[in-house]
């Protein structure tokens, strides 16, 4: 039996198939759009893990990143591109695929 | 909307600010109706609405962060708040005109359970609150006012004297929750990017 035909799964995208930042992602996915200190809080996250993950997200362009002023304030606010949006459906679609291929 | 999108909602509004603003609009009433100046119950809501956004910016974004929901959440919320407004616009009318008119009624046990309406009818948009921010919290305050306007009118006290009962509990509970939020989240020391 040869190794080469192995079995075909659904594609995982690996920079989704990260806790943090699929964590980002559906936080983003069911808002307009929210700030730095919104997401800290609610992810749960540190500072400096968001700011890397949330940074890589916008790299590849799942997020948009719009850096401001709130009087001396600097506030940026992050939001899912439709990109990113058809990244995290296609991402759900392939892991409930994958999932329903295991047995019970 | 979503499971996840309710939570988050329902998170945005656990800070207590609202219910503040809810127990000090109660005591307010309360007292400028225990002072006989009834109009104060349509200028109470007409200072604290304008209030809200400034507070809000001021001592809760700082901690808690900026969002913005989605243009279906917005829209439910703006149908909601309209009929929300236009239910309190009806109460404060009924209100005003049963206690305006209250010795003209010929029948004396409605007037002495008139004095009960007031905090009944602030009951509702309690609950249509609790119903639109999707938090337990003022449905107790709904029950609340429900007690004090049922016990205040048997036992024949004055609208004022009974809002003020139902605000005291109000207020403590909600100042309890905001100061737990203020506990809990320090203002953020900046972004780290």
């Amino acid at each position: 039996m040869s190794h080469s035909d192995g079995i075909e799964l659904p594609p995982i995208d690996e920079l989704l198939h990260e806790p943090a930042r699929l964590r980002l992602l559906v936080l983003l996915s069911v808002v307009k759009r929210a700030d730095f200190t919104y997401l800290l809080n609610l992810s749960g996250m540190s500072k400096g893990n968001l700011s890397v993950q949330i940074n890589k997200l916008g790299d590849a362009r799942m997020v948009k990143i719009d850096k401001s002023f709130q009087g001396n304030r600097p506030r940026t606010m992050y939001e899912l591109t439709a990109q990113g949006r058809k990244a995290l459906r296609a991402y759900k679609k392939n892991m409930r695929a994958i999932l329903a291929a295991l047995p019970d | 909307m979503g499971a996840i999108e309710n939570r988050v909602y329902r998170a945005y509004w656990n800070d207590g600010l609202l219910d503040v603003f809810a127990a000090v609009g109660v005591l307010a009433i309360g007292i400028s109706w225990s002072f006989d100046f009834i109009v104060g119950g349509a200028i109470t809501p007409a200072l604290l609405v304008p209030l809200w956004g400034p507070f809000r910016q001021r001592f809760i974004e700082p901690r808690l962060g900026t969002v913005e929901f989605s243009e279906k959440r917005e829209r439910t919320n703006r149908s909601r708040l309209l009929l929300l407004i236009l239910l309190g616009i009806g109460a404060f009318a009924l209100v005003v005109s049963l206690y305006v008119l209250r010795d003209r009624l010929a029948l004396d046990p409605a007037v002495s359970l008139i004095a009960g309406l007031p905090a009944l009818l602030l009951a509702i948009p309690a609950a249509f609150t609790a119903m639109l921010i999707a938090t337990g919290r003022f449905l107790v305050y709904a029950t609340l006012l429900v007690i004090a306007g049922g016990v205040g009118a048997i036992s024949g006290w004055e609208p004022g004297p009974i809002l003020v009962t139902a605000g005291i509990p109000i207020l403590l509970i909600a100042s309890t929750v905001l100061a737990r939020f203020f506990r809990n989240n320090p203002v953020a020391s900046g972004e780290q990017e």
